[in-house]
């Protein structure tokens, strides 16, 4: 006797729904993501933007209320105070008045679109810095929200490469089976044992250095997407051993399907919920993977900026101590890496028809 | 597509001889072990064209494997098997297998593992006509609704998903299927033991229907004997891979020459009612790997005799159309 | 072993006052209060994602002592349930309704604290499950997990246990019964797995043995002999046995009594040999009829079938539960539910007997 009245569909659906932190990490990627094309409205300043006489500015305080008046959102100027250690001092005779959909330096959305108008930024033209300002005068904000494009799909597409590698690879290793699996299947435990990082590094070491942004976003991207493919590969070939003496497919073998169309249209269809959470749980550890890359300056380097690029600006503990704000960027790598997982485990729970 | 007998007026339709299955055991990444399970050992059985042979057995006889070796899903080690104007089925290439397929189908047991669950069902219950067939997809649409309105179902559900289906009307769409390239032969592997006794009639029924429609040989394999007797006009009898006894379905029931089929009738519940007067039995299972030089039912039979320890006894015919494997029953 | 520590979802209420109040629930003519178990309004439901599925609705009989008594019914009957719930063996998201009782000895075991009640099951109450396999752990001896339960519940020492571990097995006719006390769980055939569940589930002389598809998994030789093992076993101890199963014609000869459950409701109630010659609900004869029997054969005639198919617990039609498939529904079947009818020895759900 069945228990559960509704599709396969609907009630995944309505358990994940249920699962609230699952939904609201969902929301937040989702959010995330879909800012990306508007980074430049979003960010008050472009990427690369010095300010000068504003390195390692501390991030303004809002204030809303002046002399007992709401007068609306407003920071004071800073005064360098002194320039060997890069300390501000607050003037509170000054007053920047934050404005909303401010002309703001020229960017492009989409690299079409010419735009000028920013989200947020001081209505005069006076700078303002909610996350502070790192050596050079950047407004870390702006940086963070450039640094999305990269830390987000880097990880994506190297994912989805490894992922369709695994199926095309595990798929035929797991029909094929005998001595062709046992092949594929040793050599997906090697690059399993190998310790990701290093792994990694040397494969960076071997990289060529003088190449162009675009293509380097490439190589790293296949770079991370390598280990990934080996535990795709076990994972899928597994799926697949088991499928193969099912009714279904024994069905259509004497249907007189051929072996690849019984590869195709019977089996792999039956995998698509394993890689949806494969890739799903997969992503984090691809954003970690070129935060630290692009930490040890080996990954995503200036121009571009990313995520874990940013926090090499956070290297030194003597900095930190004096200039804190320098780890932001770490935070929003934490709450990525964060909902990714909460997202995967309720979307894990939401399918598990046991639990 | 009828063909007359190619040989002879006595030539049934589909005449299986010798059938032989033996898997090695494996009993490490190493092993040296040269044990081997004898699934089926040298089966011979008839079916005559638009007939129902009931093969019947308890479970690990080795009923469902050969029922999957005339198929050819496992590949036997031997044997032959004529079939209508194909000399060996067991012989042909595989592009001669493949134009053979559309002939032969199979029905599966279990209702909710038989059906790929990602497909609509109007893919599902055509695919036999799918491959080679030249058939265009607005053709195999008109086909599938043909062919659920033939199994009782509405043809307006052709692009639903299985799991929106009931187990019985999911056997429905297996029948479907297997007829769905105009089969003569159709293995029905325990088609309704999986499902309610209020809906296992309707499949009979339906079972019955078609073979009269299209003249289709059944070879239909299960462990409950009221209804293979009821369905079969042959029965077989299986024990530890072997056929101990084969013949009109009518005649074994009146009165079986094997004393395993005695004992299996007389478990037929309302038959032979628990704690009735019966043959006592231990119950033993046959192993199918140390297989005893003689006949396989020895340790438990009541007719047992020195004889029977020697060798295997043939399946021989003890009167006109019986057959049985003892040396003790004539 | 398995089953038998459920999580019950009542919490204690102090033990109801004796089997009187129970009304309807005894065969009739049995003086009340005498019946070795007795359940009355046994309603129990899932509560899942999408609705609430009633598996039980309101179900009421009793078992007598040295009774074999029959639950029969397809998938989706509630049969399964009912005997779960008895030992109060449902999980969430399944819930027993409050107004249930099932009466043991005097007291409701749906309201005893979990404690107790553990000392019920096993002891007083057990249970045979249908996959025998399942029911062993798999990394201790047979004869270790039949000592088990007798260590549990009536402290025996280790050897003493053990040793009467080995006397069962023989009780319950398994050959050779000190090598196969020794051995694993996958080393047994399923006819002799099972007889090794009944061993334990007899271990401590229960007064009452609820079996759940015991024979469904085994071959029809092995099948007989184990109903004979049980019927056997029955009389000698004077034990009742609910016995739950969806093939009628396994009851002949065996059962005492039948019940006949369809969609969480009782639908007839009588003495074996009365409804298998003569039943009185349309759906106990339609069953009857619709599966072949020893001696039918095509040439007979066609079977008869029961159009439609078991009915949805979450989607029941109006009125009685059966009428669109009942061949001799009329004009009160489909507006109102039967109550349960008495005739002379049996009962029946069906307005043609009103």
């Amino acid at each position: 006797m069945t228990l559960f009245a509704g599709t396969p569909f609907e009630i995944p659906y309505l358990k994940f729904k249920r699962n609230r932190l699952g939904v609201a990490s969902l929301l937040l990627l989702a959010a995330l993501y879909a800012a990306i094309p508007f980074e430049g409205f979003i960010s008050p300043y472009g990427p690369n933007t010095k300010f000068k006489n504003k390195s390692y500015h501390p991030p303004h305080k809002i204030h809303f209320f002046h002399q007992g008046r709401f007068v609306g959102p407003y920071v004071h100027e800073y005064e360098l105070w002194n320039p060997i250690f890069k300390e501000y001092r607050v003037d509170r005779k000054t007053l920047v008045p934050i404005g909303f959909f401010v002309k703001g330096e020229p960017y492009r959305i989409l690299f079409l679109i010419p735009a000028e108008r920013r989200l947020f930024g001081g209505r005069d033209g006076r700078p303002v810095f909610l996350l502070g300002t790192d050596n050079l005068g950047r407004d870390i904000l702006s940086r963070i929200v450039h640094g999305a494009k990269i830390s987000l799909t880097i990880g994506f597409v190297g994912i989805i490469l490894a992922v369709l590698g695994g199926i095309l690879i595990g798929g035929f290793s797991g029909y094929v089976g005998g001595l062709t699996d046992w092949f594929i299947m040793r050599a997906s435990e090697i690059v399993i044992l190998l310790p990701t990082f290093y792994f990694f590094l040397f494969l960076r070491s071997v990289m060529p250095s003088d190449i162009s942004p675009g293509r380097k976003f490439f190589y790293i991207t296949a770079i991370l997407a390598i280990p990934s493919w080996a535990g795709s590969v076990r994972g899928i070939r597994n799926w697949v051993l088991s499928l193969k003496n099912a009714d279904f497919v024994t069905a259509a073998v004497l249907a007189g399907a051929p072996r690849t169309a019984v590869l195709l249209r019977h089996i792999i269809p039956q995998i698509r919920n394993i890689l949806i959470l494969n890739i799903t749980l997969s992503v984090p550890g691809v954003i970690l993977g070129e935060a630290g890359l692009s930490f040890l300056n080996l990954g995503i380097t200036e121009p571009s900026v990313s995520w874990g690029m940013l926090m090499n600006g956070a290297m030194d503990i003597n900095v930190l101590i004096r200039y804190p704000w320098l780890l932001f960027p770490a935070g929003i790598i934490i709450l990525t890496v964060f909902s990714f997982f909460a997202f995967g485990y309720a979307l894990k729970d939401a399918l598990d028809p046991k639990a | 597509m009828d063909k007359t007998a190619r040989s002879g007026t006595g030539s049934p339709f589909i005449r299986v001889r010798g059938l032989t299955k033996r898997y090695p055991l494996k009993t490490g990444l190493f092993s040296t072990s040269r044990e081997v399970v004898h699934a089926v050992s040298d089966l011979s059985l008839e079916i005559p064209r638009s007939m129902t042979l009931g093969l019947v057995g308890e479970s690990g006889c080795g009923k469902t494997t050969t029922g999957r070796l005339l198929l050819r899903v496992i590949e036997p080690d031997a044997g032959e098997f004529s079939f209508g104007e194909v000399s060996d089925v067991f012989a042909l290439d595989r592009e001669g297998l493949s134009h053979l397929r559309k002939k032969m189908q199979y029905i599966f047991q279990d209702p909710y593992g038989s059906l790929n669950p990602k497909m609509q069902v109007r893919d599902i219950v055509t695919e036999p006509l799918r491959y080679g067939g030249g058939l265009s997809s607005r053709d195999l649409d008109r086909r599938a609704g043909e062919l659920l309105e033939r199994v009782g179902l509405s043809p307006g559900d052709s692009r639903k998903y299985p799991h929106e289906f009931s187990g019985g009307q999911r056997q429905r769409l297996s029948i479907a299927r297997a007829i769905s390239s105009a089969p003569s032969f159709i293995v029905c592997d325990e088609p309704v033991s999986s499902l309610d006794v209020s809906i296992q009639s309707q499949i009979l029924n339906l079972l019955l229907d078609i073979q009269r429609d299209l003249g289709i040989s059944y070879l239909f394999i299960a462990h409950n004997l009221a209804v293979v007797f009821y369905l079969s006009d042959l029965v077989s009898v299986m024990y530890a891979g072997r056929i101990v006894e084969s013949g009109p379905s009518r005649a074994i029931y009146d009165q079986a020459l094997h004393p395993y089929t005695r004992l299996l009738l007389e478990a037929m519940p309302g038959r032979g009612a628990p704690g009735a007067a019966r043959t006592a039995d231990t119950g033993e299972v046959p192993s199918l790997i140390h297989l005893p030089r003689g006949c396989a039912f020895y340790p438990r039979c009541p007719l047992r005799g020195e004889i029977c320890r020697e060798g295997v006894p043939p399946l021989e015919e003890k009167r006109p159309g019986r057959r049985a494997a003892c040396f003790m029953t004539g | 072993m398995k089953g038998l520590r459920g999580a019950g979802s009542l919490n204690g209420r102090g033990e109801a006052g004796g089997a009187a109040g129970v009304d309807g629930a005894g065969v009739v003519g049995a003086p009340p209060g005498s019946a070795l178990l007795e359940v009355a309004d046994l309603s129990t439901w899932f509560d899942l994602v999408s609705h609430r599925l009633r598996a039980v609705e309101k179900v009421s009989f009793s078992l007598q002592r040295n009774e074999i008594l029959a639950i029969a019914g397809e998938s989706g009957s509630g049969k399964s349930v009912t005997i779960l719930s008895i030992l109060r063996l449902i999980r969430p998201p399944g819930k027993i309704g409050g107004d249930s009782r099932v009466l043991f000895q005097g007291r409701n075991l749906l309201a005893l604290d979990e404690k107790t009640l553990n000392r019920i099951r096993g002891r007083h109450v057990s249970m045979i499950f249908q996959e025998p396999s399942a029911s062993f752990n798999p990394l201790f001896t047979v004869g270790a997990q039949i000592a088990e339960v007798l260590r549990v519940h009536q402290n025996l020492p280790k050897k003493a246990a053990l040793a009467r571990a080995e006397e069962l097995l023989d009780r319950v006719g398994i050959p050779n019964p000190d090598r196969r006390v020794r051995d694993f769980p996958f080393q047994l055939s399923g006819g002799m797995l099972q007889r090794a569940m009944i061993a334990t589930a007899i271990a401590c002389s229960p007064e009452v043995l609820l079996a759940d598809e015991p024979t469904t998994a085994l071959d029809p030789t092995t099948q007989i002999r184990i109903l004979e093992l049980l019927k056997e076993m029955s009389a000698r101890s004077r034990m009742g046995m609910i016995f739950v199963t969806h093939d009628l014609e396994l009851l002949r000869g065996f059962a005492d009594r039948i019940l006949v459950m369809y969609a969480g409701r009782v639908f007839e109630t009588a003495p074996a040999g009365r409804i298998l010659e003569a039943p009185l609900h349309p759906y106990t004869a339609d069953l009857l009829a619709a599966v072949p029997r020893p001696g039918v054969f095509k040439d007979t005639g066609r079977l008869h079938s029961i159009r439609g198919r078991v009915p949805d617990p979450g989607a029941l039609p109006a009125g009685c539960a059966y009428h669109p498939r009942c061949s001799r529904a009329f004009e009160p079947c489909f507006r109102e539910e039967p109550p349960l009818f008495e005739k002379h020895d049996a009962r029946v759900r069906c307005w043609l007997h009103g």
